[in-house]
């Protein structure tokens, strides 16, 4: 109903009999008086027998003049017809190119299909409407500020490639949403397939958010994890844990394959039924050290979740100096571990030993003794409060009672502190530089601090005034803290990096350049600047990145998906931005589009044409 | 005598000096003022001998050559006889159309040839064609009436419809014998002009039929829807002037023309169509001496 906006205007159609009555008071004609009208007369009678049409014809200008009154009226009501197309003279598009739009379920491809969207809209755009371009991925970028140019729009869209990352809108939206801001009548079109966490960000009050929701199935298997970490239990050798989703309906069995540097070292057949998650633990005592390569052997519409990689290194051993003056259960927790290298010295000879010989020592424990000035090194701190700027001891608390411990920290993997009790500890005033392990509810017990090249760990209790010694908690945190201090883990996820984030490298001192070459041989060299940090951001496809410097030995990099929630192809039925929920739509949506313009356009052409016919006619 | 000036300005008349010349070159050689008959009979200049015979003017009898050849012989004399000319113009309302005016364009020709004419010793009469019947100046002679003819030309008013048929017949009625007619008109009648000139062929005149048409009736410029009004009996016909009605207006005068050309043709007439672009004395000097009006 109402495809007019200002159907008030149809009042002016009372002009057109005015039209008509001036066209009948123009046709009393001129007198003109001449010799004779025989002649005339006589023409005139032959050309009405010639032709029929003469008294329509004597009428045209009077057709031609309603019809274009009546265009004018039309297009002064403002009709509108449902088109294709987004309603809006600007046009944001956020497309999605993260690792889902790679699923084949819409032929060719999720982003193929985007792309043809994209490049309908950009066809369909009224002369003067202007677009954005935005990809987003694991990052969102502006592919093309706003422009009326729809050829660099054609053209950046066809470059575009879909990366093997996550999805996040959330930075893309933020981006749209202030363009938005200072736009008249801006609209913002997501062309996803819904494959991300819901957003907590709207499009903004002006703004008109449109989902445009692309993918039919969702008929994936993927691997969700990859891990190898040293085998607990048989001293050598590690664990590899794959896990395995099936993200279908109905049961799949896939064969899982695994295979180090190019060598097979085993298959499995998983079965799973429709929504499992199976993981798969392969221990071998021949493995050490190398490049873990996962895959399933599936055939389902996304290829880039059906393997990933794991870089395995070698244990090395941990040179670890002790400065006590006698700790027995300090000393046989720290000797626990075949690889650690364990040596003992006195505060007194601590204090006297020279700083490169102090530095040959992966991890330096100091146990109730406080140096004046913290050498270079790594330390494990035991009941002191080393001199580390802003970190200050208040003084003691007794009978602390444990709070939370920082359970995504590293160093407490596979540690519970809930069954801990201390008798009295230092009040610690930790700096925001450091991170707080475990709190208390009066100080904080256990903090880490990690600057460029020194990790300190400082543990603000004495041992022996708690139970920790006979709790599990404390040898597991120790072989943490060795491993997290000295860098060497027995962790896969230190080379883990997961695609689209930044691979960071913190090279040797004498390195001065590094070349990373990505899963395409494509080779990039950087410079090692001052800050000797390298911070490699092109991590798009997954694979295995090998990372050169000019000095030492080649560290090569895995580059996983492994995200359930990009696995994931279900389609997202609906979107909720911040508050408002958004329509979804298979297609481009429908849209009015005013076309007042045209009929405009039109009425032009036929004055043009009057015109010419009241010209013309004494010829024609 | 405004409109006597008005019609005989100093470039006509200028133009009539040109013609009285030509004439007299067309005349030289030849008795003035008198034309030649085929009759043969009593003149002053001989033509022939034929033998006598019984009941023979014995005044013709050429006595020398009796006496050389002992025969009779009557001489024989080119008869001589005034040349009559009759100029008939129109001066109905229509004949007022144009710029000039056709009627304007008709007295200067008529004016023309009887300043020829009378130039040649002819008897000329200038009659004005109206509704029911003709105003006339009377067969005069001699160049002396020139401006007394001129006078009454100009001062032909215009006015009434064409009744050709009636001015005519009375016309005919009134002038029998021979002589040279010329009839100025735009035969623009809705009566036909047929009927009309068939009296001049009873009097086995020596007809020249001149139709004169306004260049607005030669190829009209009207524009627009017009109601086009008869300026004789006020008929009234619309019209809304296309490229295509113009088109056959001009083909269906090119009929009427040649029709009234091959009615003409066919009774021995002289018809000459003379648009009023065409210069008078051009009109009178080439077209008419070419069509035979004089020599």
């Amino acid at each position: 109903m109402g495809h007019f906006l200002y159907p008030l205007a149809f009042v002016f159609a009372g002009v057109l009999p005015l039209v008509v009555l001036l066209y009948i008071l123009k046709l009393k004609r001129k007198e003109y008086v001449v010799s004779s009208t025989f002649l005339w007369r006589k023409s005139i009678e032959d050309l009405r027998v010639n032709a029929p049409f003469q008294k329509l014809r004597k009428n045209l200008m009077l057709f031609i003049q309603l019809l274009l009154l009546t265009l004018l009226i039309f297009a002064m009501a403002r009709p509108f017809l449902k088109m294709r197309g987004f309603e809006g003279q600007t046009l944001i598009l956020l497309l999605d190119t993260s690792a889902s739009m790679q699923a084949t379920d819409v032929a060719p491809s999720r982003f193929e299909f985007a792309r043809r969207t994209a490049l309908t809209m950009v066809d369909d755009l009224s002369r003067g409407d202007k677009m954005m371009l935005i990809s987003f991925d694991a990052k969102a970028s502006i592919l093309c500020s706003l422009t009326t140019d729809r050829a660099l729009l054609r053209a950046t869209l066809r470059g575009l490639e879909p990366k093997d990352t996550r999805t996040a809108l959330r930075e893309a939206l933020v981006i749209a949403r202030s363009v938005a801001q200072a736009q008249e009548h801006p609209a913002i079109v997501i062309l996803s397939d819904g494959a991300f966490p819901d957003v907590n960000e709207d499009a903004g009050e002006k703004a008109k958010a449109h989902f445009v929701a692309i993918g039919e199935r969702c008929k994936n298997v993927a691997l969700t994890a990859l891990e190898a970490r040293k085998s607990l239990e048989i001293g050598a050798g590690c664990q590899v844990l794959a896990r395995v989703e099936n993200f279908r309906a109905e049961p799949a069995e896939v064969l899982l394959e695994l295979s180090l540097d190019g060598r097979l070292l085993d298959v499995r057949t998983v079965k799973l039924g429709p929504g499992d998650r199976r993981s798969e633990v392969f221990e071998r005592r021949d493995v050490v050290e190398g490049v873990l390569h996962a895959r399933i052997n599936v055939e389902d519409d996304l290829a880039v979740d059906n393997q990933a990689w794991c870089v395995l290194q070698k244990e090395q051993d941990i040179r670890l100096l002790a400065v006590t003056e006698g700790n027995y259960f300090l000393e046989k927790v720290l000797r626990l571990d075949p690889a650690v290298k364990f040596e003992r010295t006195s505060p007194k000879d601590f204090a006297a030993m020279p700083p490169d010989r102090v530095r040959r020592y992966d991890v330096i424990a100091l146990d109730a003794v406080t140096p004046e000035k913290l050498p270079d090194g790594n330390f494990l701190c035991f009941n002191c409060v080393p001199p580390l700027e802003g970190l200050k001891s208040l003084g003691p608390a007794s009978y602390p009672v444990i709070l939370d411990w920082k359970r995504a920290h590293p160093l407490t993997r596979f540690v519970n502190f809930s069954n801990l009790d201390i008798r009295e500890a230092a009040k610690l005033v930790v700096p925001k530089w450091g991170e707080v392990v475990l709190e208390s509810d009066q100080t904080p017990l256990i903090a880490a601090f990690s600057k460029l090249e020194q990790k300190v760990v400082v543990i603000g209790f004495d041992i022996y005034a708690s139970d920790w010694p006979l709790r599990l908690s404390f040898p597991i945190f120790v072989s943490n803290t060795l491993q997290w201090l000295s860098g060497h883990t027995g962790q896969s996820s230190a080379r883990q990096v997961a695609a689209g984030d930044v691979l960071a490298f913190v090279p040797d001192r004498e390195t001065v350049e590094i070349t990373i070459v990505n899963p395409q041989d494509k080779a990039v060299t950087e410079k090692v600047g001052e800050q000797r940090r390298i911070l490699y951001g092109g991590t798009d496809k997954v694979g295995v990145y090998r990372v050169k410097p000019d000095q030492g030995a080649e560290l090569p990099y895995a580059v996983n998906l492994l995200s359930p929630a990009e696995s994931n192809l279900a389609v997202r039925a609906k979107l909720t931005l911040g508050e408002a929920e958004v329509t979804v739509t298979k297609e481009a949506v429908v849209a009015n589009r005013e076309i007042w313009g045209w009929l405009a356009l039109v009425a032009f052409g036929i004055l043009m044409v009057e015109w010419l016919i009241y010209h013309r006619r004494v010829w024609v | 005598m405004a409109k006597v000036d008005q019609l005989l300005d100093g470039d006509f008349m200028r133009k009539l000096e040109q013609l009285s010349l030509v004439s007299r070159k067309i005349f030289a050689g030849r008795m003035k003022g008198e034309r030649r008959s085929k009759k043969r009979g009593f003149s002053v200049e001989f033509a022939d001998y034929r033998d006598y015979s019984h009941g023979d003017d014995l005044r013709f009898i050429d006595w020398n050559a009796y006496g050389r050849l002992d025969r009779l012989f009557i001489k024989l004399f080119m008869e001589e006889e005034d040349l009559h000319v009759h100029l008939l113009i129109d001066t109905s309302l229509s004949m007022g159309f144009g710029a000039p005016s056709k009627l304007e364009y008709a007295k200067k020709v008529a004016a023309a040839l009887a300043y020829i004419a009378l130039s040649g010793l002819d008897r000329v009469g200038v009659y004005g064609l109206t509704e029911n019947g003709f105003l006339d100046f009377p067969l005069t002679r001699g160049k002396k009436t020139m401006w007394k003819m001129l006078d009454f030309v100009v001062n032909l008013p215009c006015s009434g419809g064409t009744s050709l048929l009636t001015s005519c017949k009375r016309f005919a009625v009134r002038h029998p014998g021979k002589g040279v007619l010329v009839v100025l008109s735009d035969f623009l009648d809705k009566e036909g002009y047929e009927q009309a000139l068939k009296y001049f062929l009873y009097e086995k005149m020596d007809v020249f039929v001149l139709q004169i048409l306004a260049e607005e009736e030669v190829h009209p410029t009207y524009v627009g829807d017009l109601k086009l009004v008869d300026s004789e009996d006020s008929d009234v016909a619309e019209v809304s002037i296309t490229a295509s009605l113009v088109k056959n207006y001009e083909k269906n005068l090119r009929a009427y023309c040649g029709t009234l050309k091959e009615f003409c043709t066919r009774h021995g007439f002289n018809y000459l169509f003379a648009p009023t672009s065409i210069p008078f004395d051009q009109l009178v000097l080439n077209y008419l001496r070419s069509a035979g009006l004089f020599k």
